[in-house]
C-alpha cells in the first residue's frame, strides 16, 4: 500500500526541473535507455514520472536525450603527482648504486696495487653481476609490474620478465666492460676512474628515461590525435639521448680533471668515442626497458656484450682474421667502440621507431585493482551521528 | 542436456543469490538434477611475445571486419551491422593470438581513429584525444577477447554443450553469441548483467569519449544477445519490461526470480524491545541518503529512544545449520544480536528501512521480507511488485513520508506483526525455489525444443520440432555423439529439488500466524528502553557482529 501523501505544487515544467538535476546524465548519455538507468538509480519513481506527463521512464528518457544536446566529458586529467615528481632521488639513488662497485675497485687498488690480474678480473666479475642486479631493480621502480587487469603494456608477462633480466645482464656486461678491456692490451689495468663515470651516468639515464615518460604521457593527453602525437614525440627522444650523453661527457671530463696523477694524454679522442658510444647504447636500453620493450632492449644489449666478445677474441687470437690487424693497432678501447657503436647504430632506429608509438606509453598497471567493497565490515563507512530533530 | 552456465571473471561482484553467484549455480545443481552444469573460463590470455599479428589477406580481413565494428559503434545509422562484424571478426580469427596481437599493432589504433572521427554518433561529439584512442583501443581490445577464448574452439568445450546460459555480463553474452554462430548452440539469457546501467566490460576506461564507445559496444551486443536468445529470463516484471526495451522479444521472455526463499528460511524471532529502525543500504554508499536521514530525525521527534541500525543488505547465509539465532540469543542485545552465529540480520530491527540504492534488485527485498519484519521501502525498480500490498511503499526521496510511515507503523504493533506476517508469505511464495526451479526447467526444455537460436549452423535440431525435447534430456545420441551426456538420466531421481540436507528440526518450526506473538513484548511507545548512547563495542576482530552500527 502507498501512503497517502498530500500533492505537491508543481512547478512550470517538472521536466525541465528533472533535466537540470541531471545534466551530467544526459549529457554524456549514448542512448535513452541510460538516461532511464540514471534516473532509476537516482531515485525517480513512478510518481515523479507521472508527474512529468509520462507513462513511464523509458518516455522520459527519450524527452530528455532529445532535449539535452549530447556532450562528452573531458576525460580525466593527467596525473600530475606521477614518478615525475620523485625522479631526482630516484635517479641520486640509481646513481650510488652504480658508483658502488668503481668505488669497491678503486679501494682494491689502492689497499694492493699489486693485486694479480686474476683478481682484479674476479672483482670486476662480480661488479658485472652488481651492475645487472642494479639495473633489473631500477627497472622495476617506475612500471613494469605485471597486474592482473588489462590493458598490460606488452613485455610484463613471464616472456618480458626473462627478457628484462637479459638486457639487465648486458647492461652489467657493457658497464663492466672498460674495466676488463685494459687488461686485453696487455699493459697496466686502467684506473677505475672514467667507468666509473659511465656507471654514475647512468643514474642520468634513469633520470631521463623517467623525463621520457612523462613527455610522452603528457603529449598523450595533449595530442588530438596518433599522428599529432608522433609529430610531438619526434624531438624527444634525441633530447632525451642527448642530455644522457651530455651528462655522461660532463661527468668524465670532471673524472679526468679532478683525477690523481692526471694522465690525459692516454684518455684521447679513440677513448671518448668508446664512452660516447657505451653511453648512447645504454640510454636507448634503459628508454626501451622503461616503455615495455624489453626484447628491443635486451636484443641490443645482448649485442653489443657479444660483439665486443667476439671482437676481443678476433684481437686476442693468433690468427689472420680480417681486420685483425686494424683493432690490433688501436688500443682495446676500439673493441669497445666498434661493439657498442655498431650496436647502438643498429638499436637507434628500432628504438626511434618504437618510441614514437602511443602504445609505448600506456600507464603502468597500477597494482591488483582494490576489492570489492561488498563484503566485509571494513570497507563500511560509520555512521556518526544523525542530525538532530527539527 | 549439458548447459554451460557463462559468467566471465569480473563479474565476481554478482550477488550470489543473483543468476551466476555462487548460491544460484548450487541451487540449480541441486534443483535441475537432469542436467549437467559447466562453468567454462571465457578469458582468453593476452598476446603473448610470440603472438604475431597475421599478415597479407588474412590481416586485411580482420581489419576490415574490426572497421565495420568501429564505424557501427561510431555511427549510428551503421548500429545494425555489428553482429556482422563481431561474426567475421570471429569467423577469421581463428588463431587464437592473432586477433589481440593485431589490434594492440599501431594499424589497428589508426584505424580506429580514422573511423571513431568519422561517426556522428554520441561517441563522436568530441574529437578523441591520442590518449582516448589509446585507452579505448585497450578497451575493445579487451573486451573482444571472448573471440580468441580455448573454450569456443575445444571439441570438448562449446561444441560439447546444449545449452548456453549467459549469467554475466557483455563477455558472457558475447561468448554465447559466437558459440551459437559457430556451433549452433542456443543460448538462454539471465539478463540482469545486460542492463544499461551495467558498467562497461573490461576496465572502464572513465569519463570521456572512450567510455561512450564502450557503453556504445555493450549496449549493441546486449540488443544482439537478447534478441538471439531462446528464452530471456528476467528476474522481475520490472527487470522484464527493462529487457524488452533492450531488444528481448516479449514472447521469449520469463520471470524467474531469485531462488531466495531455498532452504529452511524461519522468521525472526520477537522484536527488540526498544523501537529500532533497521536501515539496510549499499556498503559502498559513502554519503548516506539525506533523506533517509532527514526522516530518521524525524521520527525520532516521535521516539526519543528511536535506535537505528545501518546494515548492508547482504543476504544471509543460504541454508543456516544452527536454529534461528534470533529465537535464543536476546534480541534485545547490543548489535551483536546474532552473536557471531550467521542467521538473518533483520530481527535486530521493528521495521525494516530500504531506501532505493543506486541498482534497485528484489534480492535485498525479498531477503527483508522472509524475516517477517514489515518492510517500508521507497517506490524505486522492482520494490512495487515484489512488496505488493505486504509491506509499504513511500516515494522516493521524501523524508516526511518515510517519517510517516515508519511512526504510523512503529505506534501499531498489529499492523507491524499483520503487515510482516503478510510480507513474509508472499516472499515465500514469489520467491519460492520450486516454483523458480520450475520456470528454469521449463526455460530450458522450450530453449532446446523450440528455438534453436541458429538455425543456420547445421544442427541436428535445426529444424523447430525435428526433435522433441525428451531427446535431449533423455541423453540418447546418435552413435558417436557423445555418450553419457545425460550424467543422471535414467537413474529414476524425480525432478524436483533437493532438500537440504543438513536441515534441524528446530528450524521447522511453524510460521508465525497473523496475531500478536511476534510483537506482544513489551510497547515500543511507552517502555524507554535503554539509555540512549552508544551500544557495546564490537570487538574488532570479528567481522559479524560489526554489521550493525548504532547511529545515534
Amino acid at each position: 500500500m502507498t501512503a497517502p501523501r498530500p500533492p505537491r505544487p508543481s512547478g512550470a515544467d517538472p521536466v525541465r526541473e528533472l533535466m537540470e538535476r541531471h545534466r551530467d546524465l544526459c549529457e554524456s548519455a549514448t542512448d535513452p535507455l541510460e538516461i532511464a538507468a540514471g534516473l532509476e538509480a537516482a531515485g525517480v519513481g513512478p510518481d515523479a514520472v507521472a508527474r512529468c506527463r509520462h507513462a513511464d521512464v523509458f518516455a522520459l528518457a527519450e524527452e530528455l536525450y532529445a532535449r539535452v544536446p549530447r556532450r562528452t566529458a573531458d576525460s580525466a586529467a593527467p596525473d600530475a603527482a606521477g614518478p615525475w615528481r620523485r625522479r631526482a632521488g630516484a635517479s641520486l639513488l640509481a646513481a650510488v648504486l652504480y658508483a658502488l662497485p668503481c668505488a669497491a675497485f678503486a679501494a682494491i687498488r689502492a689497499v694492493a696495487p699489486r693485486s694479480s690480474p686474476w683478481a682484479l678480473l674476479a672483482a670486476a666479475a662480480v661488479a658485472g653481476a652488481w651492475y645487472a642486479a642494479t639495473a633489473l631493480e631500477t627497472a622495476r621502480w617506475e612500471g613494469g609490474r605485471p597486474g592482473p587487469s588489462a590493458p598490460a603494456p606488452p613485455g610484463t608477462g613471464p616472456a618480458g620478465t626473462s627478457l628484462r633480466a637479459v638486457a639487465a645482464a648486458g647492461v652489467g656486461a657493457v658497464l663492466v666492460m672498460p674495466l676488463v678491456l685494459p687488461f686485453a692490451g696487455g699493459g697496466d689495468p686502467a684506473s677505475p676512474a672514467t667507468p666509473a663515470a659511465l656507471a654514475v651516468g647512468m643514474g642520468a639515464a634513469e633520470w631521463c628515461a623517467r623525463w621520457f615518460r612523462h613527455a610522452g604521457r603528457s603529449h598523450l593527453a595533449a595530442a588530438a590525435g596518433i599522428a599529432e602525437f608522433r609529430r610531438r614525440m619526434v624531438p624527444v627522444l634525441p633530447a632525451a639521448v642527448l642530455l644522457h650523453l651530455c651528462a655522461v661527457a660532463l661527468l668524465t671530463a670532471a673524472v679526468l680533471a679532478v683525477r690523481p696523477g692526471g694522465r690525459e694524454e692516454d684518455f684521447g679522442a679513440l677513448q671518448w668515442g668508446a664512452q660516447g658510444a657505451a653511453a648512447l647504447l645504454l640510454s636507448l636500453v634503459v628508454l626501451l626497458l622503461r616503455c615495455g620493450r624489453p626484447g628491443a632492449a635486451a636484443a641490443g644489449a645482448a649485442a653489443a656484450a657479444g660483439g665486443t666478445g667476439l671482437l676481443l677474441a678476433v684481437r686476442a687470437l693468433p690468427l689472420a682474421l680480417p681486420g685483425r690487424d686494424l683493432l690490433a693497432a688501436h688500443g682495446p678501447a676500439a673493441v669497445q667502440l666498434a661493439g657498442c657503436g655498431a650496436a647502438a647504430a643498429a638499436l637507434l632506429p628500432w628504438a626511434w621507431a618504437a618510441l614514437v608509438r602511443p602504445g609505448a606509453h600506456r600507464a603502468a598497471p597500477a597494482g591488483p585493482p582494490p576489492a570489492p567493497a561488498r563484503s566485509g565490515p571494513s570497507a563500511r563507512t560509520p555512521l556518526t551521528e544523525g542530525p538532530t530533530p527539527t | 542436456m549439458r548447459i554451460a552456465l557463462l559468467t566471465a571473471s569480473d563479474d565476481a561482484t554478482a550477488p550470489r543469490s543473483a543468476p551466476g553467484g555462487a548460491d544460484w549455480c548450487a541451487w540449480a545443481e541441486r534443483s535441475l538434477p537432469e542436467h549437467a552444469f559447466l562453468h567454462p573460463v571465457l578469458d582468453a590470455a593476452p598476446a603473448g611475445r610470440r603472438d604475431r599479428a597475421p599478415r597479407g589477406r588474412r590481416r586485411a580481413r580482420l581489419l576490415r571486419s574490426y572497421e565495420a565494428l568501429v564505424r557501427a559503434l561510431a555511427e549510428p545509422r551503421e548500429s545494425a551491422s555489428l553482429p556482422a562484424a563481431l561474426y567475421a571478426l570471429a569467423d577469421a580469427a581463428e588463431p587464437p593470438g592473432h586477433l589481440p596481437a593485431l589490434l594492440r599493432c599501431e594499424e589497428a589504433a589508426r584505424l580506429l581513429e580514422r573511423t571513431w572521427r568519422s561517426g556522428s554518433g554520441p561517441a563522436s561529439v568530441r574529437a578523441p584525444a591520442a590518449r582516448d584512442v589509446l585507452a579505448a583501443s585497450d578497451a575493445l581490445e579487451r573486451a573482444l577477447r571472448p573471440l580468441a577464448a580455448g573454450w569456443l574452439r575445444d571439441p570438448a568445450g562449446a561444441p560439447s554443450a546444449d545449452l548456453c546460459h549467459v549469467t554475466g555480463g557483455t563477455p558472457a553474452a558475447l561468448a554465447a553469441l559466437l558459440a551459437g554462430r559457430l556451433h549452433g548452440v542456443p543460448c538462454t539469457v539471465s539478463g540482469h548483467r545486460l542492463l544499461p546501467g551495467e558498467p562497461p566490460p573490461g576496465s572502464a576506461p572513465g569519463p570521456g569519449p572512450a567510455r561512450a564507445l564502450l557503453l556504445s559496444f555493450s549496449r549493441l551486443l546486449a540488443r544482439e544477445a537478447l534478441g538471439r536468445a531462446a528464452v530471456v529470463l528476467a528476474g522481475s516484471d520490472h527487470e522484464r519490461r527493462w529487457l524488452e526495451r533492450c531488444g528481448a522479444d516479449p514472447a521469449r521472455t520469463r520471470v524467474l526470480r531469485d531462488p531466495v526463499a531455498d532452504g529452511p528460511r524461519p522468521a525472526a524471532g520477537p522484536e527488540p524491545p526498544v523501537p529500532t529502525l533497521l536501515w539496510l543500504r549499499e556498503p559502498d554508499a559513502v554519503a548516506a541518503d539525506p533523506a533517509v536521514r532527514e526522516a530518521v530525525a524525524l521520527v525520532r521527534g516521535s521516539f526519543p529512544a528511536l535506535r537505528v541500525r545501518a546494515c548492508a543488505p547482504a543476504p544471509a547465509a543460504p541454508a543456516p545449520a544452527a536454529p534461528d539465532p534470533a529465537a535464543s540469543a536476546p534480541a534485545a542485545g547490543g548489535p551483536a544480536g546474532a552473536g557471531g552465529v550467521p542467521g538473518p540480520v533483520h530481527g535486530a530491527g521493528s521495521v525494516v528501512l530500504l531506501p532505493a540504492s543506486d541498482r534497485p534488485s528484489a534480492g535485498p527485498l525479498a531477503e527483508a521480507m522472509l524475516s517477517g519484519r514489515v518492510v517500508v521501502a521507497e517506490d524505486v525498480g522492482p520494490a512495487r511488485e515484489v512488496l505488493g500490498p505486504a509491506g509499504v511503499l513511500v516515494p522516493p526521496g521524501d523524508p516526511q513520508a518515510l517519517a510517516d510511515a515508519c511512526t504510523a507503523l512503529l505506534r501499531d504493533p498489529r499492523r507491524r506483526a499483520r503487515l510482516g506476517t503478510a510480507g513474509r508469505r508472499r516472499a515465500l511464495e514469489l520467491f519460492s525455489a520450486e516454483t523458480a526451479a520450475g520456470t528454469l526447467r521449463r526455460a530450458y526444455l522450450d530453449a532446446a525444443a523450440r528455438w534453436p537460436a541458429f538455425p543456420e549452423a547445421g544442427r541436428p535440431s535445426a529444424e523447430p520440432f525435428a526433435l522433441p525435447a525428451e531427446y535431449r534430456s533423455a541423453g540418447q545420441r546418435p552413435a558417436g555423439h557423445r555418450p553419457g551426456a545425460g550424467p543422471v538420466a535414467g537413474t529414476g531421481r524425480p525432478p524436483g529439488p533437493v532438500r537440504g540436507t543438513a536441515r534441524p528440526a528446530s528450524a521447522r518450526e511453524p510460521e508465525p500466524v497473523d496475531g500478536p506473538d511476534p510483537v506482544d513484548g513489551p510497547d515500543p511507545v511507552r517502555d524507554p528502553g535503554p539509555v540512549r548512547g552508544p551500544g557495546p563495542a564490537v570487538p574488532p576482530g570479528d567481522t559479524r557482529p560489526s554489521r550493525h552500527r548504532e547511529v545515534a
